[in-house]
């Protein structure tokens, strides 16, 4: 049975018991029988009064709801990612790893060097295309313009990974209150101001994930790192409240834990240390960028991770000094 | 039978106020027994009717027998009516045909919501929601929602813009300016509105009416000339309906049960909508009170928006509609929302309106709907 559009209204309120976004219409067949129906969000921005489509029946725990597909319309164009701190190490990885799977990149860093260069090349290799964005994360304006730019570049933004960070370690009572200022900025702050700035395009192009990279460190605290670890473990918190925010609105929010990943960060770490950390661990070796970027990839392609903090770390959270 | 208003009382609308729900069912039972011109004793109320549409908009049920109790206990009869958002409206009709057939003599009706009683605006729409047709309940239409489908057929059918329907809420909220009652009383221009979110696309939050607290009451009476000697007189009162669902109708953009009211209202009182001075009307989302004019015959089918941009419904206009600054500005407290129409055509008459005085007002008109206009009760009131 053919039905056709009538008049539809693009919903951003959600109401319990559905708590989410979609678009309503009243769709009309031949023998003009008119019913209200509800069409999925990804439609946004391309509904139609005239559209024909058919309706089918989602079965849900409220009852079977009338869904209204229209044909001839693709469910998606191409999806953007905007990953900061983009131009090396996990931020690299990750950029390249979604740019395979189609992604259109925004590489967001705070200066454009060989590195980056580099990194916008190898997405272009992988079939994609990239624009660099510079943005300090640290700064709302900054990002507020960055985040435009992106948007008027590619009309539309899916995907943000808070990936920018900054170490500036020392015990805590060396440790100037601008070392705890500066990274907190960037490693916390960087990722409200982010989220802000790229959550209403989400809403407009009907959801969207926002994952953030925490780390091993916000998990169990790490001497050296009061800074870093309260960064880490704040992104925690803003993933689980986010998460719960943003739901009804089709944005899912994840946060990822790594232990030590092998980029200038870890390798900065002194190699006393390092080896130390390794002795401690189930699987003693660092992590490849590329295989936080696969749990990247899983994290978006997989609607139901919403609200956790998953950790990726050879076992570390699992092994005690005495192991 | 002659059956007239014999007092009138408000609380101040607010966005979320401090009160229980029954200290503000007291405060307005009180109030209009007071402002009684010449008084008037409990034992004379023969009926309460109390207008409130949910208990999840303050926690109370089987609230008239609260106020009869807090009356003295005499032998007044009492009850509840819900008919969505045209509760109060509903109130009015059953009261006016209570007086009418003579079974009683004086009606005492209170209408309130605390709709601030649940934590959320989500948790609101939701209680909201209920009041449409149960297709729609199950799709998840909030009330915005079908605004939203009748305003998106409304402009295309008639090339209406979003700039127009913002007029409303701009002139709504200037009239509330003027009215110490309402609950936002804030001065907006059209590129405000224009800025302000989509909640339901083409609806914005500034052409939805305000969720808020509020009680008011007033007092019918069938010997009016017995407690006043300016009673404000009703020359009619008519109810009609339509189909539930925004999507059983055959015009979308019609509000079929405002029309066949309009119509049986002003037959009825021997007018026509050229004899009104003033009106109260139901402006849930902008678009509804551009559809409530073309309805009650005031503008053709599509021309609605003219009478605003002309300045006819403006505060200074021919026909001032919604001096209160209507349920944008002086806002929506569901079961208080008809009777504080009323209130207001009372006062206007009386000449007691304050600032918002509509010179020399002698005809009203309240026109209130609910759901999305499956039922409407249209009245209209002489001195
Ligand atoms: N390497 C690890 O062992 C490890 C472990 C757990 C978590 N992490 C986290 O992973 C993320 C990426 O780290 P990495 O190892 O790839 O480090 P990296 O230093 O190689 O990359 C970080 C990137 O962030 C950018 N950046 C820094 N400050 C910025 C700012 N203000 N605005 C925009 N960009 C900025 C840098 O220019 C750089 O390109 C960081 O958040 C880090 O805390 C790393």
């Amino acid at each position: 049975m053919v039905w056709k559009l009538i008049t539809y209204t693009e919903l951003y309120t959600p109401v319990p018991p559905y708590k989410s976004i979609y678009a309503i219409g009243i769709v009309e067949n031949e023998e003009g029988v008119k019913r209200v129906v509800r069409i999925d969000r990804k439609f946004f921005g391309r509904l139609k009064t005239g559209m024909v489509g058919e309706v089918t029946e989602s079965w849900s725990v409220f009852g079977n709801i009338p869904l209204f597909i229209p044909s001839g319309v693709e469910a998606r164009e191409e999806k953007v990612a905007l990953v900061t701190g983009g131009a090396r190490g996990i931020g690299a990885a990750i950029s390249i790893e979604l740019a395979k799977s189609g992604y259109l990149i925004a590489v967001a860093d705070i200066l454009r060097d060989t590195e980056a260069e580099n990194t916008i090349k190898a997405i272009s290799n992988a079939g994609s295309k990239a624009v660099f964005v510079e943005m300090d994360v640290s700064r709302y304006e900054s990002v507020e313009e960055g985040v435009k730019k992106v948007a008027s570049e590619f009309g539309r933004i899916d995907v943000l990974v808070n990936n920018a960070g900054i170490t500036k370690d020392s015990y805590m009572q060396r440790m100037s209150p601008d070392m705890w200022d500066a990274v907190i900025r960037v490693n916390l702050t960087g990722a409200y101001n982010c989220s802000r700035a790229v959550t209403p395009y989400m809403i407009k192009n009907g959801g969207g994930v926002i994952i953030n990279v925490s780390s091993i460190v916000g998990l169990i605290g790490n001497v050296g790192q009061a800074n870093y670890a309260a960064s880490k473990s704040g992104l925690i918190g803003l993933t689980y409240t986010l998460a719960k925010e943003l739901a009804p609105y089709g944005v899912r929010v994840v946060a990822i834990a790594p232990g030590f990943v092998k980029t200038r960060m870890a390798l900065a770490v002194p190699t006393p240390i390092l080896r130390d950390y390794l002795r401690r661990i189930p699987i003693p070796r660092l992590i490849e960028p590329e295989e936080i970027a696969k749990l990247v990839r899983h994290i978006i392609e997989n609607e139901a991770l919403n609200g956790i903090v998953i950790p990726i770390d050879l076992g570390t959270t699992i092994s005690s000094l005495k192991a | 039978m002659e059956v007239g208003v014999i007092s009138a009382y408000s609380l101040k609308y607010e966005l979320r106020t401090p009160k229980e729900v029954w200290d503000m069912i007291k405060e307005v039972t009180e109030g209009v027994i007071r402002k009684v011109d010449k008084g008037i004793s409990e034992e004379e109320i023969d009926l309460v009717i109390v207008s409130n549409f949910s208990d999840r908009f303050g926690g109370l049920l089987h609230t008239a027998p609260l106020v009869i109790s807090h009356l003295g206990l005499n032998s007044t009869k009492g009850f509840r009516v819900e008919n969505a958002c045209v509760s109060g409206g509903t109130a009015l009709y059953l009261a006016w045909n209570f007086l009418k057939s003579g079974l009683v003599r004086n009606v005492l009706i209170v209408g309130f919501e605390k709709m601030s009683y649940l934590p959320s605006s989500m948790e609101i729409n939701e209680v909201l929601m209920l009041a449409g047709h149960p297709d729609e309940v199950l799709v998840g239409s909030p009330f915005v929602s079908l605004y939203a489908l009748i305003a998106a057929a409304y402009m295309s059918k008639y090339g209406v813009k979003e700039e127009d329907l913002a007029l409303i809420a701009v002139k709504n909220h200037e009239n509330g300016l003027r009215n110490p009652l309402a609950a936002m009383q804030k001065k907006i221009s059209v590129e405000d509105v224009m800025k302000s979110p989509y909640i339901s696309w083409p609806l914005k939050l500034y052409d939805s009416s305000l969720i808020t607290d509020g009680a008011a009451a007033l007092i019918l009476s069938s010997e009016p000339r017995k407690y006043t000697d300016a009673p404000v007189m009703i020359r009619a009162v008519a109810m009609h309906h339509d189909h539930p669902g925004v999507f059983q109708r055959d015009d979308l953009t019609a509000l079929r049960a405002v029309k066949k009211a309009g119509e049986e209202a002003f037959r009825s009182a021997g007018l026509t909508p050229k004899d009104i001075d003033v009106m109260e009307v139901h402006d849930a989302f902008t678009i509804a009170e551009i559809i409530v004019y073309e309805m009650l015959g005031l503008a053709n089918r599509g021309r609605g928006v003219d009478l605003v941009r002309n300045g006819v419904t403006t505060f200074n206009g021919e026909i001032p509609v919604n001096p209160s600054g209507g349920l944008k500005s002086k806002g929506h407290p569901i079961g208080a929302t008809g009777v504080g129409m009323v209130a207001e055509i009372y006062w206007q008459l009386r000449g007691e309106a304050d600032q918002r005085q509509v010179p020399d007002a002698e005809v009203g008109l309240v026109e209130n709907h609910g759901g999305t206009g499956a039922t409407s009760v249209v009245a209209i009131f002489g001195r």
